[in-house]
């Protein structure tokens, strides 16, 4: 043992300062090397800047569909005499409702629920009706006989004052149109209901307030769960670091013959409304993620049950090939040159909880979601070509983490495909925030960008 | 050189300086090929090991993170680059058959002839090591990696590794034997006698 240390003493002692001149010409090489090279930088860094610029004109082509989408397209403008009903709309009590002591959504539910009243639009403190209320009465709560009642344009609690825009609001409560094509009632004043009691007879000019959008039928929320089914094909890249410090070339190595294939995730989502723009999802899905790769040597190894297997390390863990009788005759470290093709799958099972926030722009709501997910490692599976031995191994792979966590983010929208049902689409980011490899060469973090496709039921 | 000219120089490569680059290539040339002739099968070999090797020094610069030498980083590089040509280059259906080579000897040599060996007649016999031998001995004795670290460098298992190395040092202890008795000279010079 002591005259092996000193021979790797003496080696080492030996090559300590021990130098080599490189060939004449070698830097003169490296030289017009580097200058191909940075050309090649320049050309990547141009590319970059034009992506960066195409994405920036992407984004605000985006942004102003989006705020062209918001302003109301369909200004309703009509000269159409507006009659109100002879009858005033009432609570089912069979009293006038009192929004001092109900919250804007209820007055509006219950409204929802009068006959005749299919429609609905709410009016926020800016917002103007254009429109003379001289014509317009409301009933006071306090007025038990719907025939008193008080004109809007003298009262102190008038609706409408001389300008044609709202007063007497209050911030909890704003006004609220509720109308269909033969009735109109404003509603939503703090201590006042005001429904039309009489026929009125004047032009109605609904100006940009209140649009086509306002008007549209609300969707039922009678309960705040929804349930939604999608699937997602994804183009999946991955990170990748090496364990060791400074070294680039595990990273690269695997960089160089690995490429990501066709990867996809389907699931089952339950959804959550916390109000009517914030949701809370979870739910279950599947992700297959799919690489090709190039094996150019495999090694031969032994395992503790003394039986041979061939081995491979990829980004995703070493696959350890199980070896027939054919090939008893190796040893352990014999090498054998392959250049084979493999394919290596990937399959886990993601539980997401995410937050959304949701816009609702007419028939369509506009969403932004993000969250965590914590993903099981399901299955692995590799598909090979050794000469003339094609094994399929599944569930032979060292150095993967039966668990990770990582992120999702997307933006989407939902269209309504009929009642109650809408389709949705976005994109989509997944990622890792932890490796899904351990004890390995390199810690491998994948994320993919995929398009979310599917239906929601909201019930 | 101190660490401010180096922090200097580092940061003119950073900014693709041709005059730094040069600079930095003629204080470690002579070092980096001396460490690429060792992990090679011969000097065409280190010298494209070499040129990848310090392509890669420039191009990967600013990720070094300051934190260790920075010789010991560009040898790290020419090391590594040096073991993806092995794996590369692995062009033998049958690359290493461990039992095509000798059983380890018990033959005893002298420490004086050790002491009496130059570098690169030292450097000649590791040279003349089986590859798999080669990359073994040199990642353990000059890099001081081990076993395992070894093994998954080079795609082999821990046991191989140490075999290789068992293997590597009994060639070499009887090559060293077999050259001291043919050369009776005090300083043994392999291929300049």
């Amino acid at each position: 043992m002591e005259e092996n240390n000193n021979l790797e003493k003496r080696a080492k002692s030996a090559f300590d300062k021990f130098q080599m001149n490189p060939p004449l010409r070698s830097w003169d090489r490296l030289s017009s090397e580097l200058d191909r090279h940075q050309e090649v930088v320049i050309k990547h860094k141009t590319d970059r800047t034009r992506i960066i610029m195409i994405a920036a004109m992407i984004f605000l082509t985006s942004m102003l569909s989006w705020k062209f989408l918001n302003t109301p397209a369909h200004i309703v403008s009509t000269d159409k005499v507006i009659e109100s009903s002879a009858n005033t709309y009432k609570s089912e009590s069979g009293k006038p409702i009192d929004v001092k002591s109900k919250t804007k959504n209820h007055t509006q539910q219950v409204l929802n629920t009068l006959p005749g009243i299919e429609t609905f639009a709410s009016v926020t403190d800016n917002q103007k009706l254009n429109h003379s209320p001289d014509n317009y009465k409301v009933q006071h709560p306090d007025v038990t006989s719907p025939d008193e009642h008080t004109d809007l344009s003298n009262s102190n609690t008038s609706l409408f004052n001389s300008s044609g825009s709202t007063g007497m609001t209050n911030d909890l409560n704003p006004p609220i149109i509720v109308a269909d094509k033969d009735h109109l009632a404003i509603s939503g004043m703090s201590g006042i209901t005001a429904y039309i009691t009489e026929s009125v007879d004047v032009p109605l000019t609904l100006n940009h307030q209140v649009s086509d959008y306002q008007l549209q039928p609300q969707p039922d929320v009678s309960s705040p769960f929804s349930i939604a089914a999608y699937f997602s094909p994804n183009y999946t890249w991955q990170t990748l670091k090496d364990n060791t410090d400074n070294n680039i070339d595990d990273v690269s190595m695997y960089n160089d013959r690995e490429k990501a294939m066709f990867s996809f995730t389907a699931g089952i989502n339950v959804l959550y409304s916390i109000n009517k723009s914030w949701t809370i999802i979870t739910g279950v899905s599947y992700t297959r993620i799919a690489r090709s790769m190039l094996i150019p040597v495999i090694y031969a190894n032994m395992n503790s049950a003394n039986q041979m297997y061939f081995e491979y390390s990829t980004s995703n863990g070493v696959i350890e090939v199980p070896l027939d009788d054919s090939h008893n005759s190796l040893h352990p470290g014999d090498s054998i040159l392959t250049e084979s093709k493999a394919h290596q799958y990937l399959k886990t099972v993601n539980i997401p909880l995410l937050i959304r926030y949701s816009i609702k722009k007419s028939k369509s709501v506009f969403y932004a979601e993000g969250g965590i997910t914590t993903n099981f490692l399901l299955q692995t599976k590799a598909k090979m070509r050794i000469d003339d031995y094609e094994p399929t191994v599944i569930n032979n792979n060292n150095g993967l983490r039966k668990t990770s966590f990582g992120y999702l983010a997307g933006i989407g929208a939902e269209h309504q495909f009929k009642h109650n049902v809408n389709f949705f689409f976005g994109p989509v980011l997944r990622g890792s925030f932890t490796s899904i490899t351990k004890n390995s060469a390199v810690n491998t973090y994948p994320y993919s960008i995929g398009i979310n496709i599917g239906m929601i039921k909201h019930f | 050189m101190d660490s401010t000219e180096e922090e200097k120089l580092i940061k003119g490569c950073i900014n693709l300086d041709r005059e730094s680059q040069n600079r930095l290539y003629k204080i470690y040339a002579a070092k980096m090929f001396a460490v690429c002739f060792q992990y090679s099968k011969n000097r065409e070999e280190a010298e494209d090991t070499f040129h990848e090797g310090f392509m890669k020094v420039f191009q990967n610069i600013s990720s070094f993170s300051k934190t260790g030498s920075f010789e010991g980083w560009i040898r790290k590089i020419m090391v590594n680059t040096a073991l993806a040509k092995y794996r590369k280059n692995s062009h033998l259906s049958l690359l290493v058959r461990l039992d095509d080579y000798p059983e380890s000897t018990n033959e005893r040599y002298n420490d004086e002839i050790l002491e009496k060996i130059e570098a690169d007649a030292l450097l000649q016999l590791i040279q003349k090591l089986p590859p798999a031998y080669k990359i073994v001995f040199n990642l353990y004795v000059f890099e001081g990696f081990q076993h395992k670290e070894i093994a998954e460098k080079v795609g082999i298992s821990t046991g191989t590794s140490k075999s290789n190395l068992y293997e590597a040092k009994a060639i070499l202890k009887k090559q060293i034997t077999k050259n001291y008795h043919l050369v009776e000279a005090t300083t043994i010079r392999y291929g300049r006698k």
